[in-house]
């Protein structure tokens, strides 16, 4: 009975999955996992929902669960790959999608997954292998047509990729990966004005998506090279990792300590306090930058309009 | 129903109305002091019901533990005659940089939890009082307690 109650949950959990209800899924595959502690399809499902969160550590645990219950299912192999992807650890994403394409030759997931990895290793005949036989698998899937449109646009073919590209967008305009892979067809083109209509368009479905503000970064660097600088140090202060950050703002201090010290050693007082009131200076702009680059997108957002033609 | 729980969602407890953004222990690290700041951020992460608790407590005694560790190195460095005592300035900036990382590391840590916890509505108090009170009141009133010396200078 219970496990009946689970199966339509995690059912359940799919269906609002792929009308975008991230936060509602999961809270289905939890309730399932509460009836159902044992299920690892719930576990697979639910790091997939995590990794869409950002919430790494969570997601890996899900998916080591659903690994430890079921070690031959291909899903928990592909959720537990696409956990080591985000992560960057991409020889075990690697062995873990080549496992799940194993168990399930015949499901289009795994090929896609292995060639987005070769794609962001720059191994392209590879990528081009497994990208096609996805297509092979589910000719309809249009992540698998936007991920080949991706592979045209890294060899050059501007053509082909934008013809797939926007064959997806006739059929599901606000798809987000299409949208910001035509937005860097356009870019490359050098149509900045409606390369940033894609990119704008693309932040609005998801304002912080980082390969979005990255989009929008490009664009912004390509209509003035210091408003450009300015948009990336701010999409980089207000990234999603912060260790960057940290790391950053830790060693700047030291640096300024060091050179305020030697300065004043040195018998350049006031120049020493300049440099200390520069750094004051910094921390409060790095306090407040988030904020306002935040701001500004919210004002480029209400500010853009689709051409009626889009 | 039996419920799940995620391994990264805080269960607050007793405390939560205490809960504040891990902004204002940081930022009560650097003005108010490592003591109080440190103090905060381990009370803050027991009223969060931070899953993340333990390593935050670890981050604590690393920050603490480091900084003890680059000065009491700094001290015998100089009795032995290895060091000019005009270096001791530079040196000691190694000791705030291992404790500046260790506690924005921290920082990251909780703030991570404390995502979550407002995800699921839960409410954060300000902490910009309590920043302002610990530096107008309690930093001049217990700084001079401990001295000045080593406990000081691991301190403040």
């Amino acid at each position: 009975m219970s496990r009946i109650s689970a199966q339509s949950l995690i059912a359940l959990a799919r269906q609002q999955l792929s009308r975008g209800n991230l936060e509602a899924a999961i809270q289905s595959l939890v309730e399932a996992l509460g009836i159902d502690v044992g299920n690892a399809q719930a576990h697979a499902l639910l790091a997939m929902c995590l990794i869409d969160q950002r919430r790494l550590t969570a997601a890996e645990h899900e998916a080591g669960i659903a690994l430890k219950l079921a070690p031959e299912d291909w899903f928990a192999h592909l959720a537990m790959g696409k956990v080591q992807f985000a992560r960057r650890r991409l020889d075990q994403a690697e062995t873990h999608f080549r496992d799940a394409a194993g168990l399930a030759p015949q499901d289009d997931l795994p090929m896609h997954a292995l060639g987005l990895l070769y794609l962001s290793r720059r191994r392209m005949a590879k990528a081009r292998e497994f990208i096609e036989a996805a297509c092979a698998r589910d000719p309809t899937e249009p992540d698998n047509q936007t991920l080949l449109a991706r592979w045209h646009l890294a060899k050059g073919d501007l053509d082909r990729a934008e013809a797939l590209v926007r064959d997806v967008l006739a059929s599901m305009p606000d798809d987000q990966n299409a949208l910001i892979v035509l937005g860097w067809i356009e870019l490359r083109r050098g149509r900045t004005d409606q390369a940033y209509e894609h990119a704008v368009w693309a932040v609005r479905n998801a304002p912080s998506d980082a390969e979005t503000l990255e989009l929008l970064c490009a664009v912004k660097a390509r209509r003035s090279l210091l408003l450009g600088l300015w948009f990336r140090f701010n999409a980089f202060v207000a990234g999603s990792s912060g260790t960057r950050t940290v790391l950053l703002l830790v060693g700047l201090y030291l640096g300024v300590r060091l050179i305020s010290l030697a300065l004043g050693d040195l018998g350049h007082p006031t120049a020493a306090s300049v440099v200390n009131y520069a750094w004051i200076a910094f921390c409060v702009y790095t306090w407040i930058a988030p904020g306002l680059f935040q701001r500004l997108l919210r004002k480029e957002l209400e500010q853009v309009r689709l051409r009626p033609d889009f | 129903m039996a419920v799940y729980a995620l391994p990264d969602e805080p269960r607050p407890g007793a405390l939560q109305s205490a809960v504040t953004d891990p902004m204002w222990p940081l930022l009560a690290t650097m003005l108010v002091g490592a003591w109080f700041g440190l103090a905060w951020f381990a009370f803050n992460g027991l009223a969060l019901g931070s899953a993340t608790r333990p390593r935050e407590l670890g981050l604590i005694a690393l920050a603490l533990g480091g900084k003890a560790l680059v000065i009491v190195s700094m001290v015998a460095a100089l009795q032995a005659g290895w060091i000019d005592k005009s270096v001791l300035p530079y040196l000691y900036l190694v000791a705030t940089g291992v404790l500046l990382a260790a506690t924005y590391a921290l920082y990251l840590l909780q703030s991570r939890s404390f995502e979550l916890y407002t995800h699921f509505g839960g409410e954060a108090k300000n902490g910009v009082v309590i920043v302002m009170l610990g530096m107008a009141v309690l930093r001049p009133a217990v700084a001079p307690l401990f001295g000045e010396g080593f406990l000081e200078l691991v301190l403040r």
